[in-house]
């Protein structure tokens, strides 16, 4: 080693070094065996019988149709987003300003912007700017329906991303997921309806093979204030568990927005943010 | 397959499946818990395994996944925490103190440039296991895997130039 610059050698030794005292260990097969029964049993419960080749998806509050062509992954999907059929009031207008104002990075007014442009009037808005390891936009969008959960994310550091998620098997778990990849070489995944034990989930991503990218999350439910960090939380199973303190809250049939919007929300990020220079990690 | 076999491949991988576990999140409780992940859904994937060759590499890429997509659903379970290395008593020695250096350094390392440093240089994976693993080009696991380096040298040189500590004598 010369210096503090490590070589390959010495990323090898401080790696094994740092495992060479290691605690007893706490787990068990038994532990493994009970988990992977419920998982099973939640495959079972929550199979989705949409086609995979069909993403026609008609949500409750509005009417968007995406239409992806999936048979040449260099085409870019073509979008069809109908009018929704929300009530217009001026509500929805003074939330998105209200969610602005407090809004701050440069991130966030990027992200609401996008969440602007395909949100009808009528849906109020309300969304905090956090960090979940990557800058995020999160909370509750309402319509006529009732409130659902909405999350959008976007990264310039690289490696932040899963590039290809649709070969996650625990992200795609039984919905349908289809990447198309963009004309510019970026990858649009859409992972259609999840269901498990009536949280529904559609997620939509945007990403670029050095893992940056956009993702957005809409949810059938809200989630109650979530423990600050470094508060401690006992008996997490019961805390997450349905019904429990932390738990999200079903609060409609299906989440605000489709696969159609959260597409064209991501793509917006995207586009407007794709010569954005990398930015380094840091760690948090 | 049957249950036995999947005891005996507990028995045998766990300890080190949760080595690599530890050395990409840096807490030893965490990794216990990616690891009964890891085994859950290998479990429950079990009935339809058909090439026990593959067990391996099926359980170093659930345990990734699972890990990297442990801090964008933060929602779902865990505690958000900042990551802290744990510490001994005054006087333990500058073993724990050198300990401290190298995770805080490793912390500093975006996480999949992390991951690809800890299946080259720690599991001895191929660049093309690697990628297989990660779910990226053989290309990506390269450049992430230069990035890694570079950002550990500069995480590395910052610490070392404040604690003085961790030299790779000291790592053997």
């Amino acid at each position: 080693m010369t210096g503090s610059t490590p070589d390959e050698n010495d990323v090898r030794h401080a790696l094994n070094y740092l495992v060479s005292e290691e605690p007893a260990l706490g787990v068990g097969v038994d532990g493994a065996v009970t988990q992977g029964r419920r998982i099973r049993r939640r495959h079972r419960t929550t199979r989705v019988v949409l086609p995979v080749t069909v993403l026609a998806l008609v949500a409750v509050g509005g009417a968007a149709t995406l239409a992806l062509n999936t048979t040449d992954t260099t085409t870019e999907p073509q979008l069809t987003v109908a009018a929704a059929a929300m009530p217009l009031t001026d509500a929805g207008r003074a939330s998105i300003r209200k969610t602005a104002d407090q809004i701050t990075t440069e991130n966030g007014k990027f992200l609401l912007k996008a969440i602007d442009s395909v949100t009808p009037d009528g849906v109020t808005v309300d969304l905090k700017e956090g960090d979940i390891g990557v800058p995020t936009l999160d909370g509750s969008v309402e319509d006529a329906q009732g409130a659902g959960r909405l999350m959008l994310s976007l990264t310039n550091t690289p490696g932040m991303f899963t590039v290809h998620p649709c070969d996650d098997s625990e992200f795609k778990g039984d919905a349908t997921c289809t990447e198309t990849t963009l004309a510019d070489g970026s990858h649009l995944t859409v992972r259609g309806l999840s269901d498990y034990r009536g949280i529904k989930t559609y997620v939509v991503n945007v990403t670029r093979d050095d893992g940056t990218g956009v993702s957005a999350e809409a949810g059938n439910f809200t989630l109650p204030p979530q423990p600050k960090a470094g508060e401690t939380v006992t008996d997490k199973a019961k805390a997450y568990a349905p019904g429990g303190r932390y738990a999200p809250v079903v609060t409609r049939d299906l989440p605000v927005y489709d696969t159609a919007a959260l597409a064209k929300m991501v793509r917006l990020v995207a586009s407007e943010t794709s010569d954005w220079p990398t930015a380094p990690y840091k760690a948090r | 397959m049957d249950h036995e076999e999947f005891g005996e491949l507990f028995a045998s991988k766990a300890a080190p499946l949760r080595r690599t576990a530890y050395l990409l999140c840096g807490d030893w409780h965490r990794a216990e818990d990616l690891v009964q992940t890891s085994f859950a859904r290998m479990y429950a994937a079990w009935p339809r395994v058909r090439d026990p060759q593959a067990l391996e590499a099926y359980l170093r890429r659930t345990l990734l996944h699972a890990h990297l997509d442990e801090s964008r659903r933060r929602w779902r379970g865990e505690t958000p925490t900042a990551v802290l290395p744990e510490t001994e008593a005054p006087g333990a020695g500058s073993e724990t103190e050198d300990r401290m250096v190298l995770l805080a350094a490793l912390a500093q390392v975006p996480p999949r440039q992390r991951a690809c440093l800890v299946l080259r240089y720690f599991d001895d994976c191929s660049v093309e296991e690697t990628a297989r693993a990660l779910g990226c080009s053989e290309g990506t696991v390269k450049s992430n895997t230069a990035r890694g380096l570079t950002a550990l040298r500069a995480a590395l040189g910052s610490a070392l130039a404040g604690s003085g500590t961790a030299r790779r004598e000291d790592w053997t």
